[in-house]
């Protein structure tokens, strides 16, 4: 609770203003996922590949699709590839990842299926993509396949042997141990002495543990004649693939179906010769082959990412002069022979003073052969942080090259960019611009500082007493308020109230003028005084009129008022006195005057306690 | 009237001006935690605490004292007084950001975790409202309230027109006294309630006060508790999630 802070009341007070904001925002982040299949017709036991394409901003947050197999199908694998694509408008930069899944089902039975709908899970929310419905027909009156080859009708053991003769299916691989990564070649093909009709594939290997890339596929037979062992074949070029191993160990390469139609024109006669139409159905299957794949060897050098091959690589830069914070397109391209498609980003040179963004990369391949060669081009956005004449330095890619067996280094050279500085403060593409502060540790904030003096803290300001008399302050406030008014309403209303309360102030005035009389020495001013501010107060007290008040009536008014008789004797002979001087002046010393005010001043004070 | 104001008010203005300044410890005591300062920095964290202690020991209570011996201790692996010294620093100054990171980051370090129980928006809002006004700000609000309310009634006797104005301001400053004084008196109550920190690597709590008791929790060093009762050498203590039982009181340290 106390480790709360102020600031998370407006931090909360922010979040629920940003919350009702964001349901906006949301939106822009949209995923879009795409089915579709290769074929919607397929005959039973084909297969059938349904590819789920999902494009994103951030592929992080999206997960892989689900797709449910439909009863009558089999899931015999799927793959998945990554694209992005990145433009920049007018400075705003946009990134759009496409992930493409792909899912090989296998018809088993005839009928009509719907295949997807895919669903993925996209923060917290399911995305389901189209449905594709498929239509599974029954195979086209060819046999089921049989040991190879063989054929719709019985037959006996010697035609069976003669025919495994004259017509068979070879598998030729390039070698049969290779390391994980490397490109192997398989070469199938057809030899027969037949003639043969409707020749089709029947099951097409899936290849499980490397990446297929089909170099070569046979759209008619194109018949060779070749000789073996002393006979002569026609021959036909059906497949070249070129096989990456993804994993270690002993791999058996499926076998190659084809089914064809025998024409039984030389052996076969019936009644009335020649039959053009009595053919045999026939299933061909090539040899089991297996491939030892030896794992690369240990000490690959810092940033492989799994090259396999012979590569070279270079680097170009274009413009190759910019203002700052203008972009430059840099291109470094990958060129050799190898798994090219498994080929990951070249190390980006550290601390180059350019800020690169995520590459747009492209790969062309060219089939030589059974090899597969080519080049990937990985497309970079980078933006110099300095003017001057700034040097690119080299990109580096590790590889392995399987036919020296150990492992390279490739670099790009470097290049040098002429950077001028901008007109204008660099416009940074937005959010994109510097590195964010990062936090490398943590300890504990240090030690206060020293001090000159140090309080004594131990009491809270409710824990002391003087903040609860401080309380008091405004209750004397109203009190003195209260009594305030009512004075100044009896002032107003109240003449003898209003007389009394300036009997004081109004004796004090008078007094202070005899004063200044007594200094300059004014006897009789002096007197006259000191007589009438002593009448006009008891005048003032008792709510008299003071004119033409003597000190007889005064003295009946001071007893009937319950004075002390010693005050009213000390007024009486104030007034005496005062008399005395008018009447015979000159005969009365400073000091006998300064005697008699003093005596005035003590009685308008008794005078005030008891009237 | 007036000598009856002077003869009150003016005293008791001053013992309220007395009460509320602070009292300053002697330059002895000062150059002593200054000292401590030093062998901190130099990294000799054993007499940077000895010398922080002498200045609590000799009865200063400065948060400042507490957050720096809270420092020393954590810097000495003694997590559980580093703890302590942090929560006493915070009672004296509430709110003060240094204490509440090093004590954020202190009670990461602690085995035993409080699990926070999920709270509704609303909850969390009065909580952070709550948390944001320190005892002391309260006692301010409180007194500025007072003071509002006791201008306003006495502007009001003053000059009684405009009844509306004093009316509206007066039903203002009442309800805003009611509220930061009902915060105060449960901020204070809570305040009050004793609390503790486990200084021994582990503490066994038992359902009773004695060690022959069935054991019901193991605490661990750094633990803050509340103490509920006591008896002989044992202190019920009630954890954060409400968990009960009876801890030697050698094992923690009040705060």
């Amino acid at each position: 609770m106390t480790a709360m802070r102020g600031r998370e009341v407006w931090i909360f007070l922010c979040g629920v203003l940003f919350a009702l904001l964001w349901t906006q925002e949301a939106d822009a982040q949209d995923v879009t996922v795409q089915a579709s299949v290769d074929r919607t017709r397929v005959e039973v036991g084909d297969l059938i590949q349904f590819t789920v394409e999902v494009e994103a901003a951030q592929m992080g947050s999206v997960s892989a699709p689900q797709v449910p197999t439909p009863d009558g199908m089999q899931l015999t694998g799927s793959t998945s590839s990554t694209s992005m694509s990145v433009s920049i408008v007018n400075g705003a930069m946009t990134t759009k990842r496409t992930t493409a899944y792909v899912f090989s089902f296998r018809a088993q039975r005839t009928g009509t299926y719907v295949l997807g709908p895919a669903q993925l899970a996209h923060e917290g929310k399911t995305i389901r993509s189209d449905q594709v419905r498929v239509e599974v027909v029954k195979r086209s009156g060819r046999p089921q396949t049989r040991p190879a080859p063989s054929t719709g009708r019985s037959m006996g053991r010697s035609e069976i042997r003669e025919i495994e003769q004259n017509l068979f299916l070879q598998a030729i691989p390039e070698k049969r141990v290779v390391y994980v990564g490397e490109q192997v070649g398989v070469t199938y093909k057809l030899f027969t002495r037949y003639d043969l009709r409707n020749v089709q594939y029947g099951h097409v290997p899936t290849f499980t543990g490397f990446w297929a890339e089909t170099v070569f596929d046979a759209q008619r037979l194109n018949m060779q004649r070749e000789v073996v062992d002393g006979r002569a074949f026609n021959t036909a070029l059906l497949k070249r693939l070129a096989l990456f191993p993804t994993t270690a160990g002993k791999h058996a390469l499926e076998q190659l179906e084809v089914n064809c139609e025998i024409v039984a024109g030389r052996r076969s006669r019936s009644l009335f010769g020649f039959d053009p139409f009595d053919t045999q159905q026939v299933t061909v299957r090539s040899g089991d082959i297996e491939i030892e794949v030896k794992p690369l060897p240990a000490g690959a050098p810092k940033g492989f990412g799994g090259a396999v091959g012979q590569f070279e690589m270079r680097a170009e830069a274009i413009p190759g002069t910019v203002k700052a914070g203008d972009p430059v397109a840099v291109k470094v391209v990958v060129q050799g022979a190898g798994n090219l498609h498994a080929i990951a980003e070249p190390a980006r040179p550290e601390r180059s003073g350019f800020k690169f963004y995520d590459p747009k990369t492209n790969l062309e391949t060219r089939k030589q052969g059974t090899r597969i060669s080519g080049q990937k081009t990985f497309e970079y956005v980078a933006i110099p942080q300095k003017a001057g004449q700034v040097i690119l330095p080299p990109f580096t890619l590790a590889y392995f090259d399987p036919g020296q067996g150990r492992y390279k280094t490739v670099q790009t050279k470097s290049i040098a960019l002429h950077v001028t500085p901008g007109e204008l403060a660099p416009q940074p593409v937005d959010g994109l611009r510097g590195e964010e502060v990062r936090a490398l540790g943590s300890d504990i904030r240090y030690i206060k500082p020293d001090r000159i003096h140090l309080a004594d803290q131990s009491l809270l300001l409710y824990q002391r007493s003087g903040f609860w008399l401080l309380q008091l302050v405004p209750v004397f406030g109203v009190a003195g308020a209260y009594a305030y008014r009512r004075h100044r309403v009896r002032l107003e209303g109240d003449v003898a109230y209003a007389r009394r309360r300036r009997s004081r102030s109004e004796a004090q005035r008078r007094l202070g003028k005899a004063k200044g009389l007594l200094e300059a020495g004014d006897s009789a001013g002096f007197h006259g005084e000191v007589h009438r501010s002593l009448a006009q107060f008891v005048a003032d007290r008792t709510n008299l009129p003071a004119a033409g008040l003597t000190a007889d009536q005064i003295g009946a008014v001071l007893v009937d008022h319950g004075v002390d008789a010693q005050v009213i004797a000390g007024v009486q002979d104030v007034f005496g006195q005062c008399d005395q001087a008018r009447f015979a002046p000159g005969q009365i010393s400073a000091e006998q005057m300064q005697a008699l005010f003093a005596q005035t001043e003590d009685l308008i004070g008794a005078l005030e306690r008891c009237i | 009237m007036r000598t009856v104001i002077e003869r009150l008010l003016y005293p008791l203005v001053a013992v309220a001006i007395l009460g509320v300044n602070a009292i300053f410890a002697s330059d002895a005591l000062v150059a002593l935690y200054n000292r401590g300062n030093e062998h901190y920095r130099a990294g000799d964290f054993d007499a940077a605490i000895s010398a922080y202690e002498r200045v609590v020991a000799q009865g200063l209570n400065n948060g400042e004292v507490y957050y720096n011996l809270g420092n020393a201790y954590f810097k000495n692996a003694q997590l559980g007084r580093a703890i302590l010294s942090y929560e006493r620093a915070l009672n004296l100054m509430p709110g003060d950001r240094d204490v509440l990171a090093n004590l954020q980051f202190a009670n990461v370090q602690k085995i035993d975790r409080e699990n926070e129980d999920e709270v509704n928006i609303l909850t969390r809002v009065l909580q952070s409202v709550f948390a944001f006004f320190t005892l002391d700000a309260l006692a301010v609000m409180v007194c500025a309230f007072v003071f509002c309310v006791g201008g306003v009634v006495a502007c009001w006797i003053y000059l009684p027109v405009r009844r509306l104005l004093w009316g509206g301001l007066l039903v203002v400053f009442v309800g805003g006294f009611l509220g930061s004084a009902a915060m105060l008196a449960f901020k204070a109550h809570q305040h009050s309630i004793p609390k503790a920190i486990i200084l021994v690597d582990e503490a066994i709590g038992r359902s009773g006060p004695g060690s022959d008791f069935l054991q019901v929790f193991t605490l661990h060093e750094g633990t803050k508790v509340e103490i509920e009762r006591v008896e002989g050498g044992w202190l019920l203590v009630r954890l954060h999630s409400g968990l009960g039982g009876w801890v030697e009181a050698r094992a923690l340290e009040r705060i």
